[in-house]
């Protein structure tokens, strides 16, 4: 069975691209393109793996990730960051996401972290 | 083969001879004339030369026109700067454009314009009028043109709306709002290898003084479209 993964993110290339790479290495991809529709998906299915950009519309990447952590501790969290935002990423990891991807991602960089956060389960 | 030569296109004699004195002062040879038509003479006579440095609304041919001309008539490449007025003109935007100065000529203006000449000596011939690569998404798609294709008019489309959003958030002045939008399409000038709207993108994100957000919006719209004019040549079914 394909494992499932949720795509966080609201740039339509950083989402084409993710979706892409994802289904070519096997796996169901899912997206929403905010933090609101993120928590209704994560309510009504059941993911294997979060891949999260931090600065979304309507609720923060820290809100979500708390949010994520609280309601979903068992789905690993994967944070699509920028750069520049080394003191955001610290924090997420002190909430305890997996590891991070700075964005745009090497394509085969992504592939092997996801294959490995999804082989700690 | 490139002779060494700045070549300047200035209608007004009091800016072309502050230009050419600046040049001048940063020991570069210049050429400078009132007349585009003078201009492409002489380019054909003495060859390419180092840069071409062209007002827009140069006489009797306009920039556009004249770099019509140099590249369709006389298949002449070479880099090109074009002047603008601070307001930006749409029309500059529609044409293939490297890059462009604006008046009135600075200090500032030299640096710009020897940055721009950097970076079009990385490049090799062949890619030095471009404004992005694809190798990234060639890497991303192995192989599949469909995506790249896909992925090159979902930038068209998602930038373009985003850079209208951010003109109708800066006319609010809801300047955190800029900032959120240029975070969202870093990634896509990034995706591009377009490393100068990547910057601008990470200026007005996080450096930047309130004030300069205005003209960092204003470079950032300029630098897209240049893109665009360069798909639009590049993939003329798709863009054209």
């Amino acid at each position: 069975m394909k494992k499932r993964i949720l795509v966080i993110e609201d740039n339509p290339m950083v989402v084409k691209s993710l979706e892409f790479k994802l289904n070519k290495e096997g796996y169901e991809v899912f997206t929403a393109v905010d933090g609101r529709n993120a928590m209704e998906q994560l309510e009504a299915e059941n993911f294997d793996l979060i891949l999260t950009d931090l600065m979304l519309p309507f609720v923060s990447g820290s809100q979500l990730i708390e949010h994520i952590k609280k309601q979903f501790p068992s789905i690993p969290v994967i944070v699509l960051s920028s750069a520049t935002q080394e003191n955001i990423i610290t924090d997420a990891f002190t909430m305890g996401v997996d590891d991070f991807i700075t964005k745009p991602f090497s394509p085969n960089e992504l592939a092997l972290r996801v294959k490995r956060t999804l082989g700690k389960i | 083969m490139r002779n060494q030569k700045i070549v300047i296109v200035e209608n007004e004699a009091r800016e072309r001879v502050h230009l050419k004195d600046l040049l001048s002062n940063g020991s570069y040879d210049v050429i400078d004339f009132s007349n585009s038509l003078a201009a492409v003479q002489w380019i054909q006579r003495n060859g390419s030369p180092l840069l071409l440095i062209i007002e827009l609304k140069s006489i009797p041919l306009n920039a556009l026109q004249t770099i019509d001309y140099l590249r369709t008539e006389l298949a002449m490449e070479h880099p090109i700067l074009i002047v603008i007025e601070n307001k930006l003109d749409p029309q500059v935007a529609d044409k293939k454009m490297q890059g462009y100065l604006r008046k009135p000529y600075t200090a500032e203006s030299i640096l710009k314009m020897e940055d721009f000449l950097k970076t079009v000596s990385q490049s090799d011939k062949e890619l030095s009028s471009r404004n992005y690569s694809l190798e990234y998404l060639e890497e991303l798609g192995d192989g599949n043109r469909e995506i790249i294709i896909e992925s090159l008019i979902l930038f068209k489309e998602s930038v373009t709306l985003k850079l209208q959003e951010m003109q109708k958030r800066l006319a609010c002045r809801e300047l955190e709002e800029v900032r959120k939008i240029a975070h969202n399409i870093k990634p896509s000038f990034a995706m591009l290898h377009n490393q100068k709207g990547r910057e601008l993108c990470n200026t007005l994100m996080d450096s930047t003084k309130d004030l300069d957000i205005p003209k960092l919006v204003n470079e950032l719209k300029l630098e897209f479209e240049m893109i665009q004019s360069q798909l639009a040549v590049d993939f003329s079914e798709e863009f054209g």
